[in-house]
């Protein structure tokens, strides 16, 4: 664990469709190695079950949602718990923008699934390095 | 920082040390009672080893050298121990743990006990690091500098 | 919509293993072992109040499937106004089977993927019982 201030990232749990999926696996992609020891995960079930801890987070460090969906979770329950997001990505809508359909399946992501799933990863990376300019000034 | 507590907040995790306790350099709390002691691990120990899934007693009673295990627990990481802070006889474990494991997780200062002991020596616990300094050290450890 | 439907809710949690496993024992029940008889929806839609969700979660028959003692799913579920009829909990299942060390999170590894399965199983028994899609 490192002190310096972190970026928080918070995922749709997303099961209705692969697009929360493909959220989830972006974003720890993003956790393990775009943004390895800059950000830290905000665990949405634990966040609306009322963990103090990832809302505390939430409210005090710039945060980023991870949305499968035009539902927008994620981005929704933050602002409802803890305050306005720094950045917010749609993956349907990024998957739109690209003309690329979703994966065929929720569970097993192939390996162009696993491949789309990285280039969502690469956004929110850019997202988090546009938050931490701002941040810096 | 409340009354019983000093809190250190670690990215999105509040890491608790209890105050009136001792502490060892490998985590573990002490609390004195009459001429017995309880121990246990601390906030800090709990959250860096994960979710405890087994914890057994290797005994219930007879000496255990300090740095021997008092208590052995799994975590999905690693297979860990629960050490004693000086030389001492056990008296009692808390046997919840063998089918609640999580109770160390979840109340590491309270229902989370973990057992019993005789100092083999009084003097040893006043050895041991008052609140202030292991609150020191824990920090440290948990921002990932040297001490 | 099949009568007595199941809808089975995973915590999905993103920091441990156990979400994965969660998330995976699910799918293999609702788009598998028991496609037509159970279904799932998504825990942050249920609490947020999605008014789809809530209908469906007042509706069904729930069952639970945490990954650890934190109980995310129980509790959300509870909080959307769901009953809870059957619950699973992955960490009881990894103390029933001592040797398997799920380590992996992103994608499951093989010992997460045999637990994955363990699980499934289980919750497909489940269903059965409570007479999930039966008329």
């Amino acid at each position: 664990m490192k002190v310096k201030p972190k970026i928080g990232v918070v995922s749709c749990s997303g099961e209705c469709c692969s697009l929360g999926t493909v959220s989830r696996v972006a974003t720890r992609m993003v956790l393990e190695d775009l943004a390895f020891g800059e950000t830290v995960t905000i665990c949405l079930p634990l966040f609306l079950a009322g963990d103090s801890g990832e809302r505390m987070f939430a409210e005090k460090f710039p945060t980023v949602a991870v949305d499968g969906c035009h539902k927008l979770c994620a981005k929704k329950a933050i602002e409802k718990y803890s305050g306005e997001t720094a950045a917010s990505v749609d993956v349907e809508k990024l998957l739109d923008s690209w003309g690329e359909k979703p994966p065929a399946s929720r569970r097993e992501l192939n390996i162009n699934d696993q491949a789309q799933s990285y280039r969502v990863a690469r956004e929110i990376a850019r997202e988090i390095e546009a938050v931490k300019e701002a941040l810096n000034g | 920082m409340s009354q019983e507590y000093m809190e250190a907040t670690i990215d999105k995790f509040i890491l608790r040390v209890r105050k009136g306790l001792r502490y060892s350099a490998d985590h573990v709390w002490v609390k004195e009672e009459n001429r017995q002691c309880v121990v246990g691990l601390t906030d800090y120990a709990q959250r860096r080893g994960g979710d405890i899934v087994f914890l057994e007693f290797p005994s219930a009673d007879g000496l255990v050298k300090a740095g021997e295990p008092v208590a052995r627990y799994e975590t999905i990481k690693a297979a860990l121990e629960v050490t004693a802070p000086f030389d001492c006889d056990m008296v009692d474990c808390n046997r919840a743990l063998e089918e609640m494991p999580e109770l160390v997780n979840e109340d590491p200062y309270g229902a989370g006990w973990v057992a019993r002991v005789r100092p083999a020596d009084p003097e040893s616990v006043e050895a041991l690091l008052p609140p202030e300094r292991y609150f020191e050290l824990m920090k440290e450890e948990a921002e990932g500098v040297a001490v | 919509m099949p009568e007595n439907p199941i809808l089975i809710i995973p915590c999905s949690g993103i920091g441990k293993p156990f979400g994965t496993i969660s998330r995976d024992a699910t799918f293999r029940v609702v788009d598998e072992l028991r496609k037509g008889r159970a279904d799932t929806n998504c825990l942050s839609l249920l609490v947020m109040g999605d008014e789809e969700a809530t209908r469906q979660i007042r509706e069904s028959t729930c069952i639970a499937v945490d990954g650890c003692p934190l109980a995310c799913a129980r509790k959300n579920i509870e909080i959307a106004g769901g009953e809870i009829a059957a619950y699973f909990r992955v960490m009881d299942l990894l103390r029933e089977n001592r040797s398997l060390r799920p380590r992996q999170v992103t994608f499951l590894d093989e010992d997460g993927l045999k637990l994955a399965e363990m699980l499934a199983d289980k919750i497909a028994s489940k269903v059965d019982e409570l007479g999930g899609g039966q008329p």
